[in-house]
């Protein structure tokens, strides 16, 4: 299939192409010029290539939707070609799986995995598939899907987008503005945009204005609907904060209003409409078909280009892609127009667009930063001062066309309302031509009525009387028969008042032409009426439509000159991040150079500090337990002293009562009792008396041993306060030390904190490559690919065929057998893995009718991953797959390679090999596991879960 | 300029500000995203002061006059008296005399008016806190408070409906991802996939996944993104959860426990939902169902509330006396309240100008009672509020900023309906 190029192409004008200079000048291939344009506007170096392994990954991801087999692989990779990667571009692109992602990709963007409703999914799958399989421009793509209203065959699945979207004119608004225009007009829907300066109402209600004449029809008879248009309806909008209202007709973003042709009223539709419905004969569905992809439509054309942009490399210049305006900014206003013009001019042909992006350096970067950012930061930091004061002489441009369109805009508004009341007396008379044809209408339905009425009387009346005749001659031949003679009255009788009611229909029906002569006349007025202000309106609305013109060139002047200035900016900012960055991390090396230095003297001090603190802890011991030891001497002291005192107490009262006694003894020797007790009280004098000198002499002793444990205990504190004190000289040391080491801890953290948000602006800039997530299609199907899922599916399904209907050997001689079979197989096999693969989409997309390029990382993924019986299946050995070609193998070195190719696109290093033979030798005995273990792992970590 | 709206508050023209300077520097001040995975101390700042929601969902429409705000004696009132509860001159149907006794930990608002009578819609608003519209959807409240709470340091999921379900995900979260989409545990099915498989042994699980961290810590080395951390990340999380399932399991909760909460299966729902913001979980929401009274509405009442009424206020004491209550939101909401006016059938249908919603804990004040209906019940008198209304208030008494926007993708998406804003006045 070949397409010919749309008549616009004729009529081109270049004047609508932005006519900079370096787009003219351009004569080196697209790729060449947007390396030369990522360049220059990058501050600083680009990262380095990307490694052939990872350049073929990142190829078959974006063209085909899956990792290579390791045979690709290892073809590669073995391939000494020097254009070897132009080579294999060309040669990805024309695989049949390039078809098939790009209709997944589309169907993804254009559908969001809105559920089916009206036109069944594979069809809609297969037409795209066809499309990119014809490289079908999208121009044409786009235009068949805007255009789309069902009816011929080959076209209806186009007409998903409408109708799976129940032709609801808000839903599709949005949508259309989102993946044709890349504006999400959606918060302009009840009011200006809150927070986007450059989305306006009227825009939303421009697009609006296309498609909210479109309905759903329902062909009971064919069991279909289609998506139907109207010749009427008018838009009028008020916002929900200023109470403002507006009206608008059909505009596309960046365009004017259309004025649309006129016909009278009655003639608005086609007279044979292709299918069972009315067909207007000015749809305003082509129109925005038409309009949007005439290659003059900048906001269309650099939606695609950034599309298709990011679809390659991961990230749009704009991103969010549906979010273009001028608070967020292109990556590269520049390098957006000039993607956009050479869109145009290649004729939106998407594969040689791809080619194109696929052969720049800028795509085939790696995602490591360049090594001398130093060197890089110095002649940065001398173009500071030039890129401020551009900065600041854009910005005053800006300012200044920004305040022209200020001004337009406001003259636009003061015209709006000053043709208001051409267009209120317009609707005013239309509203009067519509009721005069409603009433013509009516009047000719009544007139056809009378005319059928009279009819059928005349037609009774010429029957009556030819009956009549005919039983007259009858009755002549008969005259005896009075049955006969009856029947001939009886047709005369009944035919006798006809003549008058005929009369009486005859004048009715006069009447009601004369109605309906009147009614067409008053039509006829009033179709004046109405074109005569139609006329007038136009003649009004000329001058606005004028001011809408230089409205959108204001605009886009101001557009250029804001875009101008912020990118400026962005490279004065990058420019300063690098210097800081490059100072932080000068501060880091400065400070960790200190730190190192200082090192060894805290090492030594903290092993100092922790030596004295051991020593310290016997040193504490030994002090408690002299303490101990000395309060227990102490008491022992206080006890002996106690106990003597009591005892020389004692002795001395008994002295003195033994004396006492001795004297009454004297002096009364005769009585016993008396001298007895004398008696007891001197022995026990000199008993205890005796006792005192043992006493004494224990206490002596004791206080000896006092003596000792204090001197003991002082000893133990003397020697804890100086090993204190040496502990607190260590310490000043450490404190004097540790600041330095945490200051480089500190410098480290904050260099890197600026290297991660250089990296981000690196990437942003596509200085070096992004990261970007496989999305949930791609994802598993390079599951499938790497355990060799896809071809187990393929055995299954060839084994199931040749069991059920057997090719016969002559069978298999038959081309035309052999061909169908093939195709069996293939679209067996393709069923399969479409079912596994919407498992990994319930788990790792967005939800249907939501953005669908947001990453989100959840739980339940990893339990999937981990625990789910899919992936566990395809891990375990069977049939050609990777686990069981593995295990058959005895070299370790083999079994890495293998591994690594099939899953990671990439011979392992030597220590990854080393790795895998020193774990598969401690798996010795469970080889298989050990084997589904290294699988797993590298299925499920992050090299194998993003692009890179 | 364009911007200058009738509406023009202040909170709209800050969180245009705000925007407007995110998007210059690049600095992110939204709530929620892969920040705050970069952000170690906004991670630990969330987890000691983290909020969390239980939304009982009283399916059907049940009666305010039979329950919130109760109109005795009147020829709307309905066979029920008032009584008083533990806030003094705070009265509520006898229907609920254990709720009663719990009042000082609660907050009614009287004056609901959805203008609405239809249960899609309704249970739409409600949930969404915005009119249900064609061209767009819009994430349930659970979504909105599961990111907006997210931890990202927590390996259990954030948004869970109890009764019903197997376990996986559903999908009520809009442009938030299926992150913060709703899991439904039937009475404590634990989250689909959580179970090692058979296949694998424990000593396996644990080698492959060594083997996995080293896989990753190479390719980091070369270059990381908070994007390859979240998904590396993951995994470890994966690997907690596995060892948490019991947290879904309701039978390791004390046989007292399930006994004060009751033996049917509405009691073992509220014992889960206990046990799930105990063990961190950030919303839980539970059904009750059915209060669609269109006949016999008096004594399917009286069943009903008989059977809501005790393990609710258990679950009120249990969470007061914990402590959790300050930092768990409780809300007993509808799609819709009940017709003051009684059918034929002794029924109240479907009505939405004049209805009430119970809430309790986290910011809110306790003991309020927000706006007033007439005196049979007919009209909301004071303080009329809408469902977006609620929406806000729900989340200003969880510590999230109502008026703010989370950034979808590069999106600024508001968290709740800018055209409302919260009950302030009921911000404690």
């Amino acid at each position: 299939m070949t397409y010919k190029a749309p008549r616009f192409w004729a009529t081109f004008s270049l004047q609508v192409i932005v006519a900079a200079t370096w787009i003219q000048a351009a004569d080196e291939p697209l790729h060449v010029r947007i390396d030369q344009l990522v360049e220059t506007g990058h501050v600083g170096k680009v990262a380095p290539s990307a490694s052939d392994g990872e350049f073929l990954r990142r190829l078959y991801l974006d063209l085909l939707g899956r990792i290579p087999t390791s045979t690709e692989a290892r073809n590669f990779l073995d391939d000494t070609a020097a254009d070897k990667r132009l080579k294999w571009i060309e040669k990805t692109l024309e695989q049949p799986d390039y078809a098939r992602h790009m209709a997944n990709t589309f169907d993804v963007m254009l559908m969001e995995r809105r559920g089916e409703k009206h036109v069944k999914n594979n069809e809609w799958r297969s037409y795209l598939e066809q499309s990119f399989t014809a490289n079908k421009p999208w121009s044409t793509l786009a235009r068949e899907i805007l255009s789309a209203d069902g009816i011929d065959p080959t076209l209806r699945p186009a007409a998903r987008f409408y109708m799976d979207r129940d032709a609801e004119v808000n839903r599709l608004t949005r949508d259309v503005g989102r993946m044709f225009f890349g504006i999400d007009l959606e918060c302009a829907q009840c009011h200006d945009h809150p927070l986007i300066d450059d989305y306006y109402q009227s825009h939303y209600y421009g697009i609006y204005a296309f498609l909210n004449r479109g309905y759903l029809y329902e062909d009971k008879k064919a069991k279909k609907h289609f998506y139907a248009e109207r010749a009427e309806g008018y838009v009028t909008f008020k916002s929900v904060f200023t109470e403002e209202s507006g009206r608008t007709g059909p505009r596309v973003p960046g365009g004017v209003t259309i004025d649309e042709p006129t016909f009278d009223k009655g003639q608005e539709y086609v007279e044979k409409p292709r299918g069972s419905f009315p067909e207007p004969k000015f749809s305003r569905r082509q129109q925005l078909a038409d309009q949007a992809t005439d290659g003059t439509n900048r906001l269309f054309n650099q939606n695609i280009a950034n599309r298709l942009w990011a679809h390659m490399m991961g990230r749009g210049l704009v991103e969010p892609v549906d979010l273009q305006h001028t608070d967020n900014p292109p990556a590269d206003p520049q390098l957006l127009e000039l993607l956009a013009h050479d869109l145009v001019a290649m004729q939106f042909d998407m594969k040689s667009f791809f080619k194109e992006l696929a052969l720049t350096q800028t795509y085939q970067r790696a995602v490591d930063l360049p090594q001398d950012l130093a060197e890089q930061a110095a002649q940065v930091a001398e173009q500071i001062t030039a890129l401020e004061a551009d900065h600041k002489r854009l910005l005053e441009i800006a300012e200044k066309s920004g305040d022209a369109l200020e001004k337009i805009r406001e003259e636009v508004a003061a015209e709006t309302t000053k043709v208001e009341p051409t267009i209120a007396a317009f609707l005013k008379v239309e509203q009067a031509l519509t009721e005069a044809k409603k009433k013509l209408d009516a009047a000719t339905t009544a007139a056809n009525k009378a005319q059928a009425a009279l009819g059928a009387q005349q037609e009774l009346a010429k029957a009556l009387t030819e009956a009549a005749e005919s039983a007259a001659v009858a009755a002549k031949l008969l005259p005896d028969d009075k049955e006969l003679a009856a029947a001939v009255a009886s047709f005369k009788k009944r035919g006798e008042p006809l003549p008058a009611e005929i009369e009486k229909l005859t004048k009715d029906l006069a009447t009601k032409q004369a109605a309906t002569k009147a009614e067409a006349d008053k039509l006829a007025a009033a179709q004046e009426t109405t074109n005569k202000s139609r006329a007038e309106l136009k003649t009004a609305l000329a001058p606005l439509r004028v001011l809408e013109q230089r409205s959108e060139e204001a605009n886009r002047q101001r557009e250029t000159e804001k875009l101008a200035a912020a990118n400026v900016l962005r490279r004065l900012t990058a420019a300063k991040n690098l210097v800081q960055y490059n100072e932080l991390s000068q501060a880091a090396i400065a400070s960790q150079a200190e730190a190192d230095k200082s090192a060894p003297a805290l090492a030594s001090a903290k092993e100092q500090q922790q030596k004295i603190n051991a020593q310290l802890k016997g040193e504490q011991k030994t002090l408690a337990e002299a303490a101990t030891a000395d309060a227990a001497a102490q008491k022992t002291v206080t006890e002996s002293r106690g106990k003597l005192t009591t005892t020389e107490e004692t002795v001395k009262a008994l002295a003195a009562a033994s004396a006492k006694a001795e004297v009454i003894k004297k002096k009364l020797p005769k009585e016993k009792e008396l001298v007895a007790a004398a008696d007891t009280l001197k022995g026990r004098h000199d008993a205890l008396s005796k006792q005192v000198d043992p006493l004494k002499k224990q206490v002596a002793e004791h206080q000896t041993a006092a003596e000792a444990t204090a001197a003991r205990l002082t000893a133990a504190q003397k020697t804890v306060a100086a090993t204190n004190e040496k502990l607190a000289t260590a310490q000043t040391e450490v404190d004097k030390l540790q600041p330095i080491s945490d200051q480089a801890d500190s410098d480290r953290q904050q260099r890197d904190t600026a290297l991660d948000k250089l990296i981000g602006e690196w990437s942003n800039q596509f200085a070096i490559s992004t990261i970007a997530p496989l999305s949930p299609e791609q994802l598993a199907r390079s599951m499938m690919q790497a355990t060799g899922q896809i071809e187990r599916h393929r055995a299954a399904v060839t084994a199931e065929l040749e069991k059920k209907t057997p090719l016969s050997e002559e069978d298999k001689k038959n081309a035309e057998k052999v061909a169908k079979r093939a195709n069996e197989i293939e679209s067996g096999t393709r069923a399969k893995v479409v079912a596994n693969t919407a498992e990994f989409v319930k788990k790792f997309g967005g939800a249907p009718g939501q953005p669908q390029n947001q990453f989100f990382a959840t739980v339940d993924q990893a339990l999937f991953l981990a625990n789910g019986g899919m992936v566990q299946s395809w891990l375990a050995p069977g049939g050609d797959n990777l686990v069981n070609r593995l295990i058959k193998s005895e070299d370790p070195q083999a079994i890495a390679e293998e591994l690594y190719l099939s899953i990671l696109t990439r011979r392992p290093t030597a220590e990854e090999v080393t790795d895998v033979q020193q774990f598969l030798t401690e798996r010795k005995d469970e080889k298989t596991l050990g084997v589904q273990e290294i699988a797993w792992a590298l299925l499920t970590s992050a090299e194998f879960r993003f692009s890179y | 300029m364009k911007c200058n709206y009738a509406c023009g508050t202040a909170e709209h023209l800050h969180a245009r500000r705000r925007f407007l300077g995110s998007m210059a520097t690049g600095s992110s001040i939204v709530v929620g995203g892969l920040g705050a995975l970069t952000n170690p101390s906004t991670a630990k700042q969330l987890e000691t002061k983290q909020k969390r929601m239980i939304v009982i969902n009283m399916a059907g429409g049940l009666s305010q006059l039979e329950s919130w705000d109760p109109k005795p004696g009147t020829n709307t009132g309905g066979p029920f008296r008032a009584i008083e509860t533990s806030v003094p001159g705070v009265h509520i149907s006898e229907l609920l005399p254990y709720t009663a006794k719990q009042m000082h930990n609660m907050a009614i608002v009287r004056s609901i008016n959805t203008h609405n009578g239809d249960h899609g819609k309704g249970t739409y608003m409600m949930l969404t806190g915005r009119r249900q519209t064609p061209a767009a959807d819009f994430p349930r409240l659970g979504a909105v408070v599961a990111k907006g709470l997210d931890q990202h340091n927590s390996a259990l999921p954030g948004h869970i409906h109890v009764g019903g379900g197997s376990g996986a995900r559903n999908n009520d979260s809009a442009y938030l991802g299926p992150r913060y989409a709703s899991i439904s545990l039937g009475s404590g099915t634990p989250p689909q996939n959580s179970a090692r498989p058979k296949s694998v042994s424990e000593q396996s699980d644990a080698t492959r996944n060594r083997l996995r961290r080293k896989v990753n810590s190479r390719f980091a080395q070369r270059r990381r993104t908070a994007k390859t951390d979240a998904y590396t990340q993951n995994y470890e999380q994966a690997i907690e959860l596995m060892a948490q399932r019991d947290v879904f399991d309701i039978s390791k909760e004390s046989q007292k426990d399930r006994d004060r909460y009751g033996p049917h299966p509405f009691g073992h729902h509220l014992l889960l939902a206990r046990r799930l913001v105990e063990n961190g979980i950030t919303f839980v929401q539970v059904s009750h169902s059915n209060y669609d009274t269109h006949n016999e509405n008096f004594n399917f009442h009286l069943e009903q509330l008989g059977e809501f009424d005790r393990p609710f206020a258990t679950l009120i004491e249990d969470l007061a006396a914990s402590g959790l209550l300050e930092h768990t939101l409780v809300v007993v909401l509808s799609e819709f309240g009940r017709t003051p006016n009684i059918n034929k059938y002794y029924g109240r249908d479907h009505w939405g100008n004049a209805w009430s919603i119970c809430m309790s804990g986290a910011g809110l004040q306790r003991g309020a009672v927000i706006g007033k209906t007439n005196d049979n019940g007919t009209k909301v008198t004071d303080r009329e509020v809408d469902a977006g209304h609620m929406f806000h208030t729900y989340l200003q008494a969880l510590g999230l900023d109502s008026a703010g926007h989370f950034d979808i993708g590069g999106r600024p998406i508001p968290l709740a309906d800018p055209a409302f804003g919260p009950i302030s006045e009921l911000m404690s």
